[in-house]
Parts: C-alpha cells; sequence; structure tokens
C-alpha cells in the first residue's frame, strides 16, 4: 500500500470511527498508532513521546487551567448568575434577549483570552443554565454559546494568530489589528441573526419575559445594570488591561483573572474551602479532557502529515484550473472541508506552508489579507461539525439534557453565518485591511 | 469469492515485487527546527534538492518543517531514535544534553562564519564533532553558516553594557547566563511570545537572531535602536544529523553524496545569508533604525565574564573544555596570519582614504 | 473483578485530588511572577518554567480521574441511542482497537524518552538549567495510570453487557 492510499485511508476511516462514541483522543491516538503500523513503521511510535512532551513544555498553553478556574471561580461566585438575572430583567421584553447578552460576553470575552476552550468552558457554565432555564431553546443556547465562545480565536489575543505569524515569518502585531475587524464583523452577524430569529421566526426558541414579571422601573433596571456590571468590567479589566498595560503576558493575564474571580466570590461571601476544591476538581478534569484530545489530534496529525497527506492535497488542487479566484476559492474550500476532521494546527502545519507561497507569490494576493482569509476559514473548523473542539468542549460541560445532537443542530446557522462573513471578507478586503493601514502607516 | 482472494494474493504480490525494485530509491525524511517562513527552511529545501540530483534520484530527502511531525525541540531526540532519518538544527539547542554542543553553535566572542568553516573542514572541528554526536547513535553533517547576530534591539540608544541594569531582557543560550551575571534580568521567553511582550513592555529588551532572519518579526515597529555588536554570537552555525543506523544502510557512493552536499549547502548559507544580512540592514536603515556600538571599556568588560563563565563550565564537562581548547588553539594560530594579512579590507574607495583598513 | 474495580477507582480519585492541588501552586507561582517583575522590578528565573512544568504533571496525572469521572468526551449521537448491552460491547470492542494500542504505546515510548533523559542527566537549556528527567519520569507513570483505569471501566463494560451496573 503506497502512503498516500494510506493517507487518504486514514481520513476515512477517522469519519466512521469518531461516531463510535470512544474518548476523542484516544480514538485520534488510536488511529495514529494503527496506521503508523501500517505506512510509518517503527518510528512511529516515538513520535507520541515527542508530542506529548512539545504539549507539556508549551507555555503558551498554561493559560488553558487558568482561563478554566477563572471561569469555576465566576460559576461559583455568584456573579455571572447575577449577571444573567439582570440582563434578563433589563432585556425582558426583548425577544432572545439572553442570547443576545451571551454574544455580547463572548465578544468582550475573546478580547481577554488567546484560545477558545476557556469561553466556551467558561459560557457553557454561566450562560448555558441560565438559558435554559428561562425557556431558551438548547440549538439556540448551544449556538450562540459555541460560535461567540469562537470569537477567542479571532479577536486578539489569539493563539492561532501568534502560531500563524510565526509559521509564515510575518508580525505577529499585524495579524491582530487586521484580526479585530473580521472578529466584530462575526459578533455582529451573530447578533443580528439572533435578534431576527427569536423575534420573527422561530419566537419560541427565545421567549422574552412573560408580562406579569415586568415590575421593574427604569430606575431600578438601570440600577441593577450598574451594579451588576461592575464585577464583570473589573475582571476585564484585570486580564485585558493587565495586556495593553504591559503588566503581564497573556498566560500571566490569565492568571491576574483568576485572583480577580476569587476576590469577587471573596466579596459575595461565596469563598470557603469546599468552594476551592470543588473549583480544583472541576479545573483538572476540563483540563484533562481538553489536552487528552490535544495529544491525540497531534499524533494523528503527524502521522497523516508523515504519510504525505500534504502532498496528495496540493496535487487535487492544481489539477483543477489556474484563474486565480477558482484557484483561492478551492484552497477555501480545502480548509473548509478539513476544518470538519483535523484540528486547527493541523491544517495550519499542512495548507498554510504550501498555499502561501502560491496565493502571494504566483496569484499576487496581499499576504496580511490572504493570511486573514485563512485565519477567518480557520475558525471555523472550531465549529463544524463532526469535529470541532467548541463542540466537545460545550458537550463537557453542558447541563443535563444537553445532548451532541442538540449541539450539532444549533451550529448550523452559525457556521453558514461564518460563511457569509468570509464571502463579506473576500468581497469587502477593506474589513481586514484598512485598521491595520490605518495603526501601521508607512 | 475465490476468485476474489486469488486476485487479491496476485495484487499483493505485485506491490511486493514492485516495492523490491523500488528498494534501490531510498526514500529519507528530514524533520527541522524551523517553521517554513524562517530562511533557513530553504536552506534544508536545496540541501535536499542537490542530495537528489546528485544522486541521480537514489536518495529522495522529504523536508518536514518545525511541527509537521514533532515540534522543534524535539528534532534530536526524535532522529535519534528514529522518527526521521535525518534533522537539520542549530546544536545550541542541545545544551541541556551536553554544553558541548553549544561550541558547534556559536561561543561568545568566537570564531566567525569563515573561521568555523575553517575549523571545521580542514581543521578538528568535524571530527570533534562526530566524537560529540556519536554518543548519541548520530553522524553529524555541516549544515551551513548564516553570519553574526544583530544584537539587541532597545528602546533607547545603549553603548554601556551598565544601562541595561533593571532593564528585562530576552535572550537565550550562555549570552542569557553571561548577561544575568553581570546584573542584567534575562526572561527566555519563546520566539512566538517576543514580539506581544516586547510591545507591551513586559520587555525591554529583545534580541532574535541575524538581521536576515530577524527582520521579518517586525521588532522595528517598536524599538528603533539596536546594540551592537552581537558578540553574544558571532556566528549562527548549523548541522544536520543522520541516524546512524539510517546512515549505515546506505551504499558508500551515497554517504558521499550526503557529505558532498554538506561541504556545498555550509557555503551556500554562508554566501546567500550575509548578501541578504547586508540588505536586511540596508532597510533597517531606511526605517529609521539606528544601531549604536558599544564602548570599547563594555566589550572588554563582557569579555571577561564570557570567560570566567566559559572556565567554570569548562570545569563541569570535560568534552566541552576539549572542544573550546581545539577552537582556542585554531584561533592563536590563525590569528598571527590574520594579522598580518590584515589591512587591506575591501571599503569604498573614499572610506579606505579616509582610514577605514581593518575589519 | 468488583474488587478490582474497586481498588483502580480508588487510586485514581485519590491521585486526581491530590493533583488539583497544582492548579492552586500553579496560580500562585505565575501571580507571584508578575509581582516579582512588576513591583520588585526583579523577575524570576525559574517561574517560566516553573509555570509549564506544574501545567504539565497536572493534567498528566489527571488522566486516570478524568476517565473514572466520564469526562473525556466521544462523539454520542450514535453511541446514546443503542441498548445497554449494545453499548457494553461497543466499549470493549473500542477498548481493544483503541484504547489498549494508545496507552501501550504511550507508556512505552515515553519509557523509553524518560530512560534516555535519565542516562545522560539531562537538563533544560534554559538559564535556570533545571534537571528534566524528573519530569519527563511523570510521563510513563501518568500513561500507566491511565492504562489502570481503562481497565477498571472495561470490567465495568462487561459487567454492563450482563445486565449489572457496577460503580
Ligand atoms: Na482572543
Ligand atoms: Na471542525
Amino acid at each position: 500500500m503506497s502512503p498516500e492510499f494510506l493517507s487518504v485511508a486514514m481520513f476515512v476511516v477517522l469519519l466512521i470511527a469518531v461516531f463510535l462514541g470512544h474518548p476523542l483522543g484516544i480514538t485520534l491516538g488510536g488511529l495514529g498508532i494503527i496506521f503508523g503500523i501500517l505506512g510509518y513503521g517503527p518510528g512511529a511510535f516515538f513520535i507520541l513521546a515527542n508530542k506529548t512532551y512539545g504539549l507539556m513544555t508549551n507555555y503558551v498553553l498554561v493559560a488553558i487551567p487558568l482561563f478554566i478556574l477563572m471561569a469555576q471561580f465566576l460559576d461559583k461566585s455568584g456573579v455571572a448568575e447575577e449577571l444573567y438575572e439582570t440582563m434578563y430583567i433589563v432585556l425582558g421584553p426583548v425577544k432572545g434577549g439572553l442570547a443576545l447578552a451571551t454574544v455580547v460576553v463572548c465578544t468582550v470575552f475573546a478580547a481577554t483570552t488567546g484560545i477558545i476552550g476557556a469561553s466556551v468552558v467558561a459560557m457553557g457554565l454561566l450562560a448555558a443554565p441560565s438559558m435554559l432555564k428561562k425557556g431558551y431553546s438548547k440549538e439556540l443556547t448551544a449556538g450562540v454559546i459555541t460560535a461567540g465562545g469562537t470569537l477567542g480565536i479571532l479577536i486578539p489575543p489569539s493563539i492561532m494568530l501568534v502560531v500563524y505569524g510565526g509559521l509564515i515569518g510575518m508580525s505577529v502585531g499585524k495579524l491582530f489589528m487586521a484580526a479585530f475587524m473580521p472578529g466584530l464583523l462575526l459578533s455582529t452577524l451573530y447578533l443580528i441573526y439572533t435578534w431576527v430569529y427569536c423575534t420573527f421566526i422561530n419566537p419560541e426558541a427565545g421567549p422574552p419575559i412573560p408580562e406579569k414579571e415586568r415590575v421593574h422601573t427604569t430606575g431600578q433596571k438601570l440600577l441593577m445594570t450598574l451594579k451588576s456590571m461592575v464585577p464583570p468590567l473589573f475582571l476585564i479589566f484585570a486580564v485585558l488591561g493587565s495586556i495593553a498595560g504591559g503588566i503581564a503576558t497573556p498566560t500571566e493575564a490569565a492568571g491576574l483573572g483568576c485572583i480577580g474571580a476569587l476576590v469577587l466570590a471573596a466579596l459575595n461571601k461565596r469563598l470557603d474551602l469546599k468552594m476551592l476544591k470543588e473549583a480544583g476538581y472541576s479545573t483538572l478534569k476540563i483540563t484533562c479532557m481538553v489536552m487528552l484530545i490535544f495529544v491525540g489530534a497531534n499524533f494523528y496529525t503527524s502521522i497523516f502529515m508523515g504519510l504525505g497527506g500534504g502532498d496528495v492535497f496540493t496535487s487535487i488542487l492544481f489539477s483543477i484550473s489556474s484563474n486565480k479566484w477558482v484557484i483561492l476559492g478551492i484552497m477555501m474550500f480545502i480548509i473548509f472541508i478539513l476544518g470538519m476532521f483535523v484540528d486547527w494546527l493541523g491544517i495550519l502545519l499542512l495548507c498554510v506552508p504550501i498555499f502561501t507561497p502560491i496565493a502571494v507569490d504566483q496569484l499576487k494576493f496581499d499576504p496580511l489579507w490572504f493570511a486573514m482569509i485563512v485565519s477567518v476559514n480557520l475558525q471555523m473548523s472550531f465549529l463544524t461539525p463532526p469535529f470541532g473542539y467548541a463542540l466537545f468542549y460545550l458537550k463537557g460541560v453542558a447541563p443535563e439534557g444537553m445532548t451532541m445532537g442538540h449541539i450539532y443542530r444549533g451550529i448550523i446557522p452559525f457556521v453558514i453565518l461564518q460563511l457569509i462573513g468570509l464571502a463579506l471578507c473576500l468581497i469587502f478586503p477593506e474589513i481586514i485591511t484598512w485598521l491595520p493601514s490605518v495603526v501601521f502607516k508607512q | 469469492m475465490k476468485r476474489f482472494l486469488k486476485t487479491l494474493l496476485i495484487a499483493l504480490f505485485v506491490i511486493f515485487m514492485f516495492n523490491q525494485v523500488y528498494a534501490k530509491t531510498y526514500r529519507w525524511k528530514l524533520i527541522t527546527t524551523w517553521p517554513t517562513g524562517i530562511p533557513w527552511h530553504e536552506t534544508v529545501l536545496h540541501f535536499a534538492k542537490t542530495v537528489e540530483e546528485l544522486s541521480n534520484g537514489e536518495l529522495k530527502i522529504k523536508v518536514f518543517p518545525a511541527g509537521s511531525i514533532v515540534p522543534a525541540f524535539q528534532v534530536f531526540d526524535a532522529v535519534r531514535n528514529g522518527v526521521a532519518e535525518m534533522g537539520h538544527d542549530w546544536p545550541g539547542y542541545w545544551k541541556g544534553k551536553d554544553q558541548a554542543f553549544v561550541a558547534f553553535a556559536s561561543v561568545p566572542f568566537g570564531m566567525n562564519n569563515i573561521e568555523y568553516s575553517i575549523w571545521l573542514m580542514a581543521g578538528d572541528g568535524m571530527k570533534l564533532a562526530k566524537e560529540l554526536y556519536g554518543k548519541y547513535g548520530l553522524v553529524p553533517l555541516l549544515g551551513g553558516n548564516s553570519g553574526q547576530e544583530m544584537g539587541f534591539f532597545t528602546k533607547k540608544p545603549i553603548t554601556e553594557v551598565s544601562q541595561l541594569k533593571g532593564m528585562k531582557v530576552r535572550t537565550v543560550g550562555w549570552a542569557a547566563d553571561i548577561l544575568k551575571n553581570m546584573g542584567v534580568s534575562v526572561t527566555p521567553l519563546p520566539g512566538g511570545e517576543i514580539y506581544l511582550a516586547f510591545e507591551r513592555g513586559v520587555l525591554d529588551s529583545a534580541e532574535f537572531s541575524t538581521p536576515f532572519i530577524t527582520y521579518p518579526m517586525g521588532f522595528q515597529e517598536i524599538a528603533k535602536n539596536v546594540m551592537v555588536p552581537g558578540w553574544h554570537q558571532t556566528a549562527v552555525q548549523l548541522m544536520f544529523e543522520v541516524n546512524k543506523r539510517a546512515y549505515d544502510k546506505l551504499p558508500d557512493h551515497l554517504k558521499k553524496v550526503l557529505e558532498v552536499a554538506s561541504r556545498e549547502t555550509q557555503l551556500w548559507d554562508l554566501a546567500r545569508s550575509e548578501y541578504n544580512n547586508a540588505k536586511a540592514i540596508e532597510k533597517y536603515l531606511k526605517e529609521g533604525v539606528k544601531f549604536n556600538k558599544l564602548s570599547d571599556e563594555s566589550l572588554n568588560e563582557l569579555r571577561k565574564t564570557t570567560k570566567a563563565y566559559l572556565d567554570n563550565l569548562r570545569k563541569q564537562s570535560p568534552f566541552l573544555d576539549k572542544v573550546l581548547k581545539s577552537q582556542e588553539d585554531f584561533i592563536a594560530e590563525y590569528s598571527k596570519w590574520k594579522d598580518l594579512r590584515s589591512g587591506v579590507s575591501a571599503y569604498p574607495y573614499q572610506e579606505y582614504i579616509n582610514g577605514k583598513h581593518y575589519e | 473483578m468488583r474488587k478490582i474495580v474497586k481498588f483502580i477507582d480508588a487510586i485514581n480519585e485519590v491521585i486526581g485530588k491530590i493533583t488539583s492541588i497544582l492548579v492552586f501552586v500553579l496560580l500562585f507561582v505565575v501571580v507571584f511572577e508578575v509581582v516579582r517583575r512588576k513591583v520588585f522590578n526583579s523577575p524570576t528565573m525559574w517561574a517560566f518554567e516553573l509555570s509549564y512544568m506544574l501545567y504539565a504533571v497536572m493534567f498528566l496525572m489527571g488522566f486516570g480521574y478524568t476517565l473514572k469521572h466520564k469526562m473525556h468526551i466521544g462523539i454520542d449521537v450514535i453511541y446514546s441511542r443503542l441498548s445497554k448491552k449494545t453499548q457494553g460491547i461497543l466499549e470493549l470492542i473500542t477498548f481493544v482497537i483503541f484504547f489498549l494500542p494508545f496507552t501501550l504505546v504511550a507508556i512505552k515510548s515515553t519509557w523509553t524518552f524518560m530512560l534516555q533523559s535519565w542516562q545522560g542527566l539531562e537538563h533544560s537549556q534554559s538559564p535556570w538549567a533545571p534537571p528534566v528527567y524528573p519530569f519527563k519520569t511523570f510521563m510513563p507513570i501518568a500513561f500507566f495510570f491511565l492504562l489502570l483505569q481503562g481497565i477498571s471501566e472495561a470490567i465495568k463494560s462487561f459487567y454492563k453487557i450482563k445486565g449489572e451496573e457496577i460503580e
């Protein structure tokens, strides 16, 4: 069997294997071993040690447990509950008010964290129970949380952009600037859709507050809002402020956020040994879940690359057309399809080194614009089934009764919105290029 | 069913025979510590292409950049354990396994790119390298030399080491220890974290590599001053390493191909890098970057601290002592000739006439 | 068999609970570094490395505990619609084709990886230069406890097929 054939087979078998219900990280790892024996040879096994150690020594990933711990503190401190209660009352008459609030909070949260695991987990713990309690549909709840949480990887700071910049030798600062507007664009699209959906299409999905509960005066609402907004604002300041002010690296900022959340819990008199213990246990379980998927997916991708999986995809690309827009379209299509099955880092390492020289040197696309188009496309991989990190993270913390089926159905409209966002960035390049051109005028 | 099995058996047999015929072609994997955006990736591609052409296609090497099979800092262990037949890197990364690796990468106030090439090819260099790599089941090959590193980016002009005190500086390797010994706060942040930390002020000063390699990192967007010369790395020597078991399986003429291609790559990288280092400096100057030379007193002070630091290390690693001794002997011998032939360094006519005679 | 399950579950429960303390140690180290750098203007040499070491030991040693609590999630769209008996059979099949090869190879490769580090008494390449062989030793240990927990889960699946539940 040729390695090329094996790499394609590896891909097809994954599609079947993930539906067997076994832990994902182990399924991926097991497949890596089976195909490693078939095609890679004895050296394959050692890659597992190399890859695991690579993850163990990756300083940037230290932020994951810290952001998860922060989410645990926030959940147990009662701050989030209060915020959601208030938003529910304030946005009461608006249909889908709580879903809108979730998207807004996610957008702000995205600017504090460079990864998506933490935002989805945090919102899954904070927003999901309140939304379901108020009668929101499970699908809409899953959709806004996963799509909103995914903004974390696009709106800076972002691990994905840091890795991207390092890979092609582009300034991370420029990439960050370029990513702001596409991130806000997606957030806006989510808000518009949610409002339209809950108001005109399916009012059942996001019910407004019942008439008899609307007892608060405008003054009361204003006071409640102010009161409930102070703690989250304090937290955003702790995280964003410390990065912007040069006090901490994004990883350290996660630690400061934890301390902030701990202080809030203490002020609400929720801080005790039992609470700390439980926060520790939950943080450990969620972190281990995320990391085992990382280990398995990393190993699987290595074997796939080693078998020549990358070459198979390039040869397909070049056999189709010579028109620059057609080739760009095919590249986008390949990234999108790969995004359904392979993790973002794999796609980045697989496609970007191959596509960038073609797009920039041969087809003369603007390098920054191209990088950002790819990034907007890549962030979809967190959401597209069957293999999407955001989906698994939410499943890991989802309240009783929310199944993978609800989540899969829930994200469909949001994937379509992301495709619309990507199309807008293709048609109007200024969405990407405007901010960097203002900030770095030469 | 029977017919199906028969067909399958024949098919398997044909595939098997096909592989036997093909066995004369060696297909190797080469893993590196470089992402594709760094020019050293090109160096490796150049080497792989040269090997394929010289061997008339008998040895085909496929290059895998950092992370695609193993993470950058796992290259050494991976090649050692047969994950790939070859690796390419800066040997200083393997400092934790033996300090002697750094001596094959760059020594503060040590040899330059030409001197390294001479010591490695004509002197004892490669013989010592083979001894060191051999302990780990590896065979070293020359992998290029990219010249002197450019120096430390700072926001304000700096000409004395004492001005660095109280600042947070990003550097790695022996230079980090030496600066630390001079009272500077050093943070060994990884490559990807530097830009953001420097931009937000978590760092006050940062260095990465040679002008050509550092330019795309965009530090000039953050700081407009560079403290030169790059005393901490006067050359960037690179190495390939080959898994000994894979190497031994090669017929002699392919072993020779590897050696010839590696020597050619050493020169190719040296020329390509110095050519582009000069071009990168032009670009920096155009963007308003100022280069500030360290004072002679500061350089002497650094030189003394470096010597004390290395003397201490040599006591701990006998092999490092052996390698540095060999380098010092070469430098001592070569310096007499270097001195006698100097004074006619190639400068533009007016600059020479105005007194610029020495490098 | 029930005794084995009880024993393994108890071990991983204890390991998990002890490991969870590392989250707080990590938090302390990270914040301590910020304070040292910003307030006292003297960053440490060790915080950067100690933080990833704590994070790594934490996620490794929690693998078995997380499996015990059924938190290593998979795609259950089909699985959740099967009968208990079929679920049990499927669990045993995936245990043999995915779980066993993965954990055994993980133990074997990380064991070699660890031994090579001990042989050379390998140190980190940073200025702090701590020894890394103890750190690498956690790798085979962690995968061993994951394997143990997998065996416990497989026994549970076996009882599930017979129509009994044991926890
Ligand atoms: Na972000
Ligand atoms: Na996906």
